[in-house]
C-alpha cells in the first residue's frame, strides 16, 4: 500500500468514528422552534416529568428553594473591562467549596470586554481533573441521548454521565449557566454533585497575566481579549491574552492574534527574525523571542498576517510586574 | 434548499468531515453544533450562495482552527476517544490505526490539509480558498505533514524491531 493509500485508509478509518448526528439534529429543531416563537415541549416525557407543572421548557426552573444556605450565586456576572493600561486582570466569579483530595488548581481563564462572559477555572490531580466553566445562557440545555434533568440547589440542571467523566450543567441565574465536569474518577457523578452543590460567588479569585498588546493593527479590537493562565508541560506557568476573534460574513479564516508569555517556546525553530532587538525566530504564522528574565514571548496569527505586522505586534508587547497568581498549584 | 432541507442531507456527512479534520470525535460534535446553529441564523444568506456546503465546511475548519479551540484542547477538554492504543487480534497494532494516530498529532493546519486532500478530495486550490491561505502555504503545509509522518512511522519501524 503506498503512503497515498494508506492516509486515504486511515481517514476513511477516522470516519468511522463519527458520531450520532442525531443530537445535534434535535438541538437545531428545538432552536429553530424557538425561534418561531412556537411552543415545543423537548424532552416531552422526561423535563415534563422533572419540571412537575412547568411547561416553559428552556427557562430556568425552580423547583423548590432547597438551596444550600452556604451557596450563592452573583445576580450578575460584572464584564471586567480592557484596563488602559496595566496588567490584565478579571475577578472569576465562581467558586467550588468542595474538591476531591488532591486536585490543585492550574487553570484560569476569562473573557474581558466581551458580549457575554466566559470563565474556567480547572483542578487537577493526575488524570483526575474538574472543571468550572461559566458562560452565557442560550435558551436550552445541553441536549443529547445521555442528558438527565435534574436539580443543583433547587435550580434546574442537566447531567451527562460516562463510565469516569461526568457533567452538570445549572442555571445560577437567568443569563448565565455554570458547567461542572469531573473526569478520572470511578465515582465521577457522585463527586460531580457534590463539587456542584458546593458552587457559590467568588469575592477573592482573580486571574491576571503581566503582558498586554501595544500595538495592533487597524479592525483587531483592542477592547476584547480573553486571559488565561495555564501550566505548561512542565508544570510551568504559562500567561496568555488573546485578542477577539473578528469573524466575517464570508468567513474567511477570522482574524485573530494569541501572545503566550512562557518559560519554553514550544514551536519549532524557524527563520531568524530581528524583534525587540533580539533575534526572534518566525514559523508558520508564530513569532517567538526571548525576553531579557529568559522567557519567552510567542504571538500566534490565526490568519495569514505579513512578517511585518507580527514583528511590529511584538515590538509593541507591554510587560508589567510580574502578578502573584499564588492560587497557581494549590487548592 | 431550506436549512431544514440541507441539514436533512448533509448533516451526517458534514460530522464525518469535523471527525476527520478534528480527529476528536466530541469535539467534532461540539464544532458542528456551535456552526450549525450560527448557519441556521444566518441561512438566508448562506442558503443563497452558490456552494452553501463548501461555505459551511469554511465555517467548520474556521471553529476548528480558531484560538477558543486551541485553547480548550489544552486545557483538557478534549477526549483522547479517538483509537486507543489496543492491539488487534493478531497482536499487532492496524497500521492504519497507528498512521491515524500519528495523524491526530500532527499540528491542526497540517492534519486539516491532508484531511481536505485526502478524504474531502479537494485540490490545493480549493483547500487554499477553506482555509483562507495561498496554495504555496497548502502545498507547504501538506510537505511538512507529510514528512513528519514519513519520520514518525520510520521511528515507530525502528522502536518496532
Amino acid at each position: 500500500m503506498t503512503q497515498d493509500e494508506l492516509i486515504r485508509a486511515a481517514f476513511a478509518r477516522a470516519a468511522d468514528f463519527t458520531p450520532d448526528e442525531q443530537a445535534v439534529r434535535r438541538t437545531l429543531l428545538e432552536r429553530d422552534a424557538k425561534r418561531r416563537g412556537r411552543r415545543t415541549m423537548l424532552f416531552a416525557g422526561g423535563l415534563a416529568a422533572a419540571a412537575t407543572g412547568a411547561a416553559a421548557v428552556g427557562l430556568p426552573i425552580v423547583l423548590r428553594s432547597s438551596r444550600d444556605p452556604d451557596v450563592t450565586y452573583p445576580p450578575d456576572i460584572p464584564m471586567g473591562d480592557v484596563p488602559a493600561s496595566g496588567n490584565l486582570r478579571a475577578a472569576m466569579a465562581l467558586r467550588p467549596t468542595y474538591l476531591p483530595a488532591g486536585v490543585r488548581e492550574t487553570v484560569r481563564m476569562a473573557s474581558l470586554g466581551m458580549p457575554t462572559v466566559t470563565q474556567v477555572r480547572s483542578w487537577f490531580d493526575g488524570d483526575v481533573s474538574v472543571r468550572l466553566d461559566l458562560g452565557h445562557y442560550e435558551g436550552s440545555g445541553p441536549l443529547d441521548d445521555t442528558t438527565r434533568i435534574t436539580t443543583i440547589n433547587g435550580l434546574t440542571a442537566w447531567s451527562n454521565e460516562a463510565p469516569d467523566e461526568s457533567r452538570i450543567t445549572w442555571l445560577i441565574n437567568p443569563r448565565a449557566v455554570a458547567r461542572l465536569t469531573v473526569r478520572g474518577l470511578s465515582d465521577a457523578a457522585e463527586v460531580a454533585r457534590r463539587v456542584a452543590r458546593s458552587v457559590t460567588a467568588d469575592r477573592d479569585a482573580a486571574v491576571e497575566v503581566p503582558v498586554r498588546f501595544g500595538w495592533l493593527p487597524a479592525g483587531i479590537p483592542r477592547d476584547q481579549m480573553t486571559i488565561a493562565v495555564t501550566p505548561g508541560p512542565s508544570g510551568d506557568r504559562y500567561y496568555e491574552v488573546a485578542t477577539a476573534s473578528v469573524d466575517s460574513d464570508t468567513y474567511e479564516v477570522p482574524r485573530q492574534f494569541s501572545l503566550s508569555f512562557v518559560p519554553k517556546p514550544e514551536v519549532s525553530a524557524g527563520e531568524p527574525v530581528t524583534v525587540r532587538g533580539r533575534q526572534g525566530s518566525y514559523s508558520r504564522g508564530t513569532l517567538s523571542v526571548q525576553h531579557t528574565d529568559g522567557r519567552w514571548l510567542v504571538l500566534n496569527a490565526a490568519a495569514e498576517e505579513p512578517l511585518s505586522v507580527l514583528v511590529r505586534v511584538v515590538n509593541e508587547v507591554q510587560i508589567g510586574p510580574e502578578p502573584a497568581n499564588d492560587w497557581f498549584g494549590t487548592r | 434548499m431550506t436549512f431544514e432541507e440541507f441539514v436533512a442531507a448533509r448533516l451526517a456527512a458534514l460530522m464525518r468531515y469535523a471527525t476527520v479534520v478534528t480527529c476528536d470525535p466530541p469535539l467534532a460534535e461540539d464544532v458542528v453544533q456551535d456552526v450549525m446553529i450560527r448557519a441556521q441564523q444566518r441561512w438566508d444568506h448562506i442558503g443563497a450562495l452558490d456552494k452553501p456546503e463548501f461555505y459551511v465546511k469554511r465555517m467548520i475548519l474556521n471553529e476548528f482552527l480558531s484560538w477558543r479551540r486551541r485553547w480548550a484542547a489544552r486545557v483538557g477538554q478534549l477526549h483522547e476517544t479517538l483509537l486507543p492504543a489496543v492491539p488487534d487480534h493478531a497482536g499487532l497494532v492496524d497500521e492504519r490505526d497507528a498512521l491515524l494516530r500519528q495523524i491526530a498529532a500532527l499540528p491542526p493546519r497540517q492534519r486539516a490539509v491532508l484531511a481536505l486532500r485526502y478524504f474531502d478530495d479537494r485540490s490545493d486550490a480549493d483547500i487554499a480558498a477553506l482555509l483562507g491561505c495561498s496554495e504555496a502555504t497548502v502545498r507547504s503545509h501538506s510537505s511538512r505533514a507529510l514528512a513528519a509522518l514519513r519520520a514518525s512511522y520510520a521511528k515507530e519501524g525502528e522502536l518496532a524491531r
